[in-house]
């Protein structure tokens, strides 16, 4: 234990304030508080929790939020893993913090269905799409970090790419992820007879 | 505990009042008992009230309390009466039988010196500035009842009317509500949580402001449904937790070590392996690079889980199955680790090992940087069928 510990009152407390310092001391305390496995039950919290942090939070307190949303168990109530998995990347492409686009896709890998999951992932960014060259970037690496995985989350992957909408946004990722597709997969993503309405 | 204290005190220095303050304090302790009965009552009952013959039985007790006698019988027994079922932990137990020993000790030697006072006693005169006719004054510092549970003991090496510095003293000073918040964190949080927790209201000096010690232990009582929910969640939890760091661990491993691409031909397959190549020729891995930063976070994403293994492993002892995956999973996550921190070392040492491809400062000499995006047609080096799958 260090003095990173906070109760767990002060830590609901912190993360409910809307103040940048007390929000980054609550997840840390929070990180302290649970490396025993220990856990109270917690309002539920997802990415908007950054907000008062403007574009560019310190990445320790993206880290720390992204593994909490990750591995926590006792919020109030209790997300599903679709959530926790949407919002993670949320976090991933928002703050494009590599250490939280890396654990993404690894959470997303360690989901029971890691195709559809990974899928879900990659429709989820179509959808919501990339909204500067930062976030174009983080996009990218996460589809790249998936594209890297098992056969069956590549593919899935490679698919969901080729139903986004045929922007400048896909032309960039599909550029930049396109020799880890699987060549019977390229021109599926590369075609642009594959515009989504 | 200051109250008995301070009761002693009078009694010795001034036997005149004796019977007045023993006499007084009884009647208050009876009353602070019977409220702290039924305060510990509802607290025991999800909030809910006595029947009569409980409610009688409650004021019994209460009265009793003065004595010690009940808080005695308790600690030996094990559990409150109307406790509903909840046993006293050890510590609990021992403390009760501690603290009614003090009381009824206290109220063997003020009554003794009660009953010694006029007849057979030493004459005493007035106190020189005090009105004739007027009463003792009841001792200005009885604790108000929420604060001051009949339970109180003498706390060794603290003065009457001073802050507490050791928890236990702390403990005796909270009310049954907040005493009954620390039982539960005690059964919920780890040893190294509970310590920590201990220190809730301490002061900057070591002392601890009770009342608000009082208020956030009071805060962290929970009902019996809510206590129970979080009780059962315990082990079942922890061994959740671990299987997730299993996967997260079984994962990073996979994307890594070459598991994922069995066709990749560049070294063994492997993250650092491709680290290696591109530190080597300034060319990127597989037609996309960024195998440095994908290496340095896998470490981290690793080392992460591996801390956390290491603390639930003793927390999940009693499934051997469990314990014997956390020991595999952390000796394979270790040497990934250590490959990996090879191949960044190569590559962080890439100007100096391979000075014909990099300048001193880590840039590239050729027209392509091995973390660029680059072109669709870039030759994939990592796969001998450019990418098909297995």
């Amino acid at each position: 234990m260090t003095d990173l510990w906070r109760d767990p009152d002060d830590i609901t407390d912190d993360l409910a304030s809307g103040d940048t310092e007390r929000i980054r001391i609550g997840l840390a305390g929070l990180r302290e508080f649970t490396k025993g496995g220990d856990e109270f039950e917690l309002p539920v919290i997802d990415a908007t929790l950054l907000l008062p942090f403007g574009a560019s939070p310190p990445e320790a307190v993206v880290i720390d939020l992204a593994r909490l949303m990750a591995r926590y168990r006792s919020f109030v109530p209790q997300p599903s893993r679709a959530d926790v998995i949407r919002q993670l990347v949320e976090l991933a492409v928002r703050y494009a913090v590599p250490q939280v686009i890396y654990e993404a896709s690894i959470e997303i890998q360690g989901e029971a269905d890691p195709a559809a999951a990974a899928r879900s992932a990659v429709d989820y960014l179509g959808g919501r799409g990339l909204a500067s060259p930062r976030e174009v970037e983080a996009g990218g690496k996460l589809v790249a970090h998936l594209l890297e995985a098992k056969p069956l989350v590549r593919r899935a992957t490679a698919e969901g790419l080729a139903a986004w909408p045929l922007t400048d946004t896909r032309r960039a990722v599909v550029t930049a992820v396109l020799p880890l597709i699987d060549p019977d997969q390229r021109a599926q993503v590369t075609s642009e007879g594959s515009r989504r309405s | 505990m200051v109250v008995v204290a301070v009761v002693v005190a009078v009694c010795v220095i001034f036997p005149v009042a004796a019977p007045f303050i023993v006499g007084g304090l009884l009647i208050a302790g009876a009353a602070v008992g019977i409220y702290s009965r039924f305060k510990m009552y509802e607290a025991y009952h999800d909030g809910n009230g006595p029947g009569f013959w409980e409610g009688l039985g409650l004021v019994g007790l209460g009265i009793a309390d003065v004595t010690g006698i009940p808080s005695i019988v308790e600690g030996l027994v094990g559990a409150r009466a109307f406790s509903n079922g909840h046993k006293l932990d050890p510590f609990d137990a021992g403390e009760s039988v501690g603290s009614g020993l003090v009381n009824l000790i206290a109220l063997i030697v003020g009554g003794a010196r009660t009953l010694r006072g006029k007849p057979g006693g030493i004459d005493v005169k007035p106190l020189e500035g005090l009105p004739e006719g007027k009463p003792p004054e009841v001792l200005p510092d009885v604790k108000p009842p929420e604060l001051k549970p009949p339970e109180g003991k003498l706390p060794e090496g603290n003065p009457a009317g001073s802050p507490p510095r050791a928890f236990g003293d702390l403990r005796v000073r909270l009310s049954a509500k907040a005493q009954e918040a620390v039982a539960q964190q005690r059964q919920l949080r780890s040893p190294e949580n509970m310590q920590q927790m201990e220190n809730i209201g301490r002061n900057p000096d070591g002392t601890y402001d009770v009342g608000k010690a009082n208020q956030a232990w009071e805060r962290k009582w929970m009902d019996d449904a809510r206590f129970q929910r979080e009780l059962a969640k315990g082990v079942a939890d922890l061994t959740a937790k671990a299987r997730g760091e299993l996967e997260r661990i079984k994962n990073t491993c996979d994307d890594n070590d070459g598991t994922n691409r069995p066709n990749a031909t560049v070294g063994d397959g492997t993250t650092e392996a491709a680290l290696v190549e591109e530190a080597r020729t300034g060319r990127p891995v597989g037609g996309v690079g960024g195998h440095a930063e994908k290496a340095a976070t896998a470490i981290r994403t690793l080392q992460e889980a591996v801390a956390s293994l290491s603390h639930l492993k003793s927390a999940v002892a009693s499934d051997p199955g469990v314990t014997a995956d956390i020991t595999a999973a952390i000796a394979r996550a270790s040497q990934r680790i250590s490959a990996l921190q090879g191949g960044l070392d190569v590559w962080n040492n890439r100007a100096t090992l391979y000075p014909r491809i990099w300048y001193p400062n880590g840039q590239v000499r050729g027209p392509i940087g091995p973390v660029a995006p680059v072109p669709p047609h870039q030759p994939d080096h990592d796969h001998p069928d450019d990418g098909a799958p297995p």
